[in-house]
């Protein structure tokens, strides 16, 4: 390979090339982390301002458009500006090399390419906060009519920043997708078969793969929507002479929503699976099921979208079908938990921080999939939709996903990143509090979904129904509030740890995978004068016959160039 | 599981399909679901909506279908410029490539400078309902996909007036622009022969 022969003699890179125009993946999953965070942190607040305004509506903290316009920003920030860039951008560049044993990315310049795109369109967002009728507020999933025409929410250039926006993110996700598909096909070690890839590998990979295979429609529908809207045509929108069809967009945009709940949902599994073996000290359990179940869901999702649409006026026969395939999906996620907690039975556990992450996001990942297969029961969606029941159960499933196994994700690779360990103690008092603060705020917002309350009202106070659950929302704000302060712990931690944190040693886990035979934290192009090659299956831990004394068989190890 | 093949040094060598051609196929998969999206919105409004046999039938059928010639063979060409290139006869693979622009060339010029102007002078401009709009977003964004190629294969034949000698650049483009000529085979019988 080029790149390997590249590795020999490196020239000395400036300032710039190192930390801004870096083609280094390594760079490019930091930037791509830190990009991450500072959203997630950013709608965050935005959430504790709109809860706040919900526990004291009286305070007019917002008025009703602006409720609207920061439920929708966190929404649209969360999905993709947080869990986008973290669970492929940060995921994807950090793991594959190292875990296949390839120096960079198949193409570093796409890469760089990437990032600056994300950067962008990261920019482009941000500035809809700022233009006249401030940002976008017809929900993050921007269903026409209330998205296609200005008179209905008073939001114009919101609007279409939001369009840009999010197809230059787009374009950003596919530059990097073509990346993570190309990266283990092409650029694996020696020895390194298909069916020894490490996990998180193989699910970076099929969400891609996802994504690419959903998202065209939506670019397509995305500028359909800015058509109608500013050229007025009607595509979406019916007018007294002229006929559109407003469920197209809702068929579009879910055609690509449900791959993509499993886009950011499956590098997080990915994630799990790589500390749970480590943490027993025992391999994964059904290793191959795993992989292949993921790609039965993967295809599947292509065809559950409408489980969104069940009372948008669809077809009963249709919400038939769709209800049976929505059922179905959750059994490979059944057979994928399931192997996750074999992994673990019996093992000896080691609960250090980075388990105590993936665990609770397992735990709760399971609550979330099961209110998923009530939501997909038509009968019962029928009074559940667009109620808190809904809030709760993505909630569920996006924050295990997302928040907690990237958590987990930076308190297991952050040697890989900073050459550091981050606190244990700091990390463990985190996890614990956030899983608290979680179930409390999360778990009430079921109850108050079957009691009617339905999502993105400004105020319940002129419900007369409702009012015998208002304690209860009030008590969710305030444990929201402070879930989110608890946060504040981690964005300590890992400024702290950067910094002062104790320094790593090459492979402080005791794990088995590639990316700790490789110097803490791995210099340009990975693998200095070594090169790496790949002896066994990814997770050997306990093996019956020890070779090296301890209780694991690294996959691989790295032999002197000649 | 894991025990099982454990401490054998399996060579297992990289596959050896190329990177950049497996970019420029996955990069086409995306393409093919764009356009499967907007080919299945077309679908959905044809069937659902009255009035689209009618108004197909003041599109232009001669130019849509001449540019269906104009497509299919600078396409050929292409395949032939990459054949002609790859067996070193570079020459004629330049003529090849100059063919091909000058047919994509033509296809434009029939597209915006000849047939849009003379619909949106007759008065069927992108507000005439669920044809004409489909019509102008469809055909719209395939043409700026053959512009994307035209500059694309521009470029390619002033490098390669020089010194320099297109191996999998003109592979690559030549995959995208029989994507783009199939795209159009899908779109040209969608709204000129319905
Ligand atoms: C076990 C598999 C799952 C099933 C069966 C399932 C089912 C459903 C159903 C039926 C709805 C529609 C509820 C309604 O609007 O009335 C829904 C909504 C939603 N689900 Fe899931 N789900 C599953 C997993 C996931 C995962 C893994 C994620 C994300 C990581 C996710 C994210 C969402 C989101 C964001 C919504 C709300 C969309 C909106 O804003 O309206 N789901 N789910
Ligand atoms: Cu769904």
């Amino acid at each position: 390979m080029a790149a390997h022969a590249a590795a020999v003699h490196h020239a000395e890179m400036g300032w710039i090339r190192t930390y801004i125009f870096s083609t280094d993946h390594k760079m490019i999953a930091k930037q791509y982390l830190l990009n991450g965070l500072f959203f997630a942190l950013f709608g965050g607040i935005i959430a504790l301002v709109f809860r706040s305004h919900l526990a004291m509506p009286e305070q007019e903290l917002l008025n009703p458009a602006r409720y609207n316009a920061y439920v929708t920003m966190h929404g649209t920030l969360m999905i993709f500006w947080v869990a986008m860039p973290i669970l492929l951008g940060f995921f994807g560049n950090l793991t594959i090399p190292l875990m296949i044993g390839a120096r960079d990315m198949a193409f570093p310049l796409l890469n760089m390419m990437s990032y600056w795109t994300f950067f962008i369109s990261s920019v482009v967002i941000m500035a809809s906060f700022f233009v006249p009728g401030g940002p976008f507020s017809g929900g993050w999933t921007a269903y026409a009519p209330l998205s296609a025409n200005t008179e209905l929410t008073g939001v114009n250039w919101g609007i279409n920043l939001w369009a840009v926006g999010l197809a230059l993110e787009f374009t950003a996700v596919l530059m990097g997708g073509i990346n993570f598909i190309v990266t283990p096909f092409v650029l694996r070690a020696r020895g390194m078969s298909l069916m020894r890839l490490p996990i998180v590998v193989w699910m970076v990979v099929i969400a891609s793969l996802l994504f690419m295979m959903s998202v065209g429609p939506l670019i397509a529908g995305t500028f359909m929507l800015l058509f109608d809207k500013n050229v007025g045509t009607h595509f979406y929108l019916v007018s007294a002479d002229k006929v559109g069809d407003p469920l197209l967009w809702q068929h579009l945009f879910w055609f690509f929503g449900h791959p993509e709940v499993y886009v950011i949902l499956i590098p997080g599994l990915g994630v799990i699976s790589e500390i749970f073996p480590a943490a027993a000290r025992k391999p994964l359990h059904g290793y191959k099921h795993i992989i292949f179940w993921t790609i039965f869901a993967g295809i599947l999702s292509f065809m559950v979208w409408a489980h969104h649409m069940f009372i948008a006026g669809l077809n009963p026969l249709a919400a038939v079908g769709f209800s049976i395939t929505t059922i179905i999906i959750s059994v490979p996620f059944l057979v994928i938990v399931v192997a996750m907690g074999l992994t673990l039975w019996g093992g000896s556990l080691r609960f250090n921080a980075a388990f105590l992450y993936a665990f609770f996001a397992y735990v709760i990942f399971i609550v979330g999939g099961l209110t998923g297969l009530q939501l997909g029961a038509t009968v019962a969606d029928i009074q559940l939709h667009e109620t808190y029941f809904v809030v709760a159960h993505f909630h569920y499933v996006i924050f295990a996903s997302v928040i907690l196994s990237t958590f987990a994700a930076v308190q297991w690779w952050f040697p890989k990143m900073f050459g550091r360990l981050m606190n244990e103690g700091v990390a463990k008092v985190h996890a614990i509090s956030t899983f608290f603060l979680f179930n409390i705020v999360f778990t009430p917002m079921f109850i108050l979904g079957f009691a009617g309350y339905t999502r993105r009202y400004a105020s319940y106070d002129h419900i007369p129904l409702l009012q015998g659950y208002a304690w209860l929302n009030d008590f969710v704000s305030i444990a929201g509030v402070l879930l989110i302060l608890v946060q504040f712990l981690f964005v300590f931690n890992f400024f702290y740890s950067m910094i002062a944190g104790k320094r790593a040693t090459a492979n402080p886990w005791e794990a088995t995978t590639m990316e700790w035979s490789a110097p803490s934290p791995p210099p340009h192009l990975n693998w200095g004068d070594t090169i790496p090659v790949v002896e066994r299956d990814p997770y050997e831990y306990a093996p019956e016959v020890p070779s090296n004394g301890a209780d694991y068989e690294p996959q691989g190890r790295l032999m002197t160039m000649r | 599981m894991a025990h099982a093949q454990a401490h054998s040094l399996e060579h297992v060598e990289p596959t050896n399909i190329g990177p950049p051609k497996l970019g420029m196929w996955l990069f086409l998969s995306g393409e093919v679901v764009l356009f499967g999206g907007v080919i299945m919105t077309i679908v959905l409004f044809r069937i659902s909506f009255p009035g689209w046999k009618e108004a197909s039938e003041h599109t232009n059928p001669i130019i849509g279908s001449v540019n269906t010639f104009n497509l299919l063979t600078s396409s050929m060409l292409v395949a032939l410029a990459h054949k002609m290139s790859a067996t070193g006869n570079h020459g004629l693979s330049k003529l090849c490539i100059l063919g091909c622009l000058a047919f994509g060339i033509l296809f434009l010029v029939l597209k915006w400078a000849i047939e849009w102007p003379v619909e949106i002078m007759k008065g069927y401009t992108i507000h005439e309902g669920p044809f004409w709009q489909l019509y102008y977003a469809a055909t719209g964004l395939h043409a700026v996909h053959v512009l994307i190629g035209l500059i694309a294969f521009t470029v390619i034949l002033i490098l390669y007036m020089g010194k320099w000698r297109p191996n999998f650049t003109l592979e690559a483009t030549a995959l995208y622009w029989h994507f783009v000529d199939i795209v159009w085979l899908f779109l040209w019988p969608l709204f000129y022969l319905s």
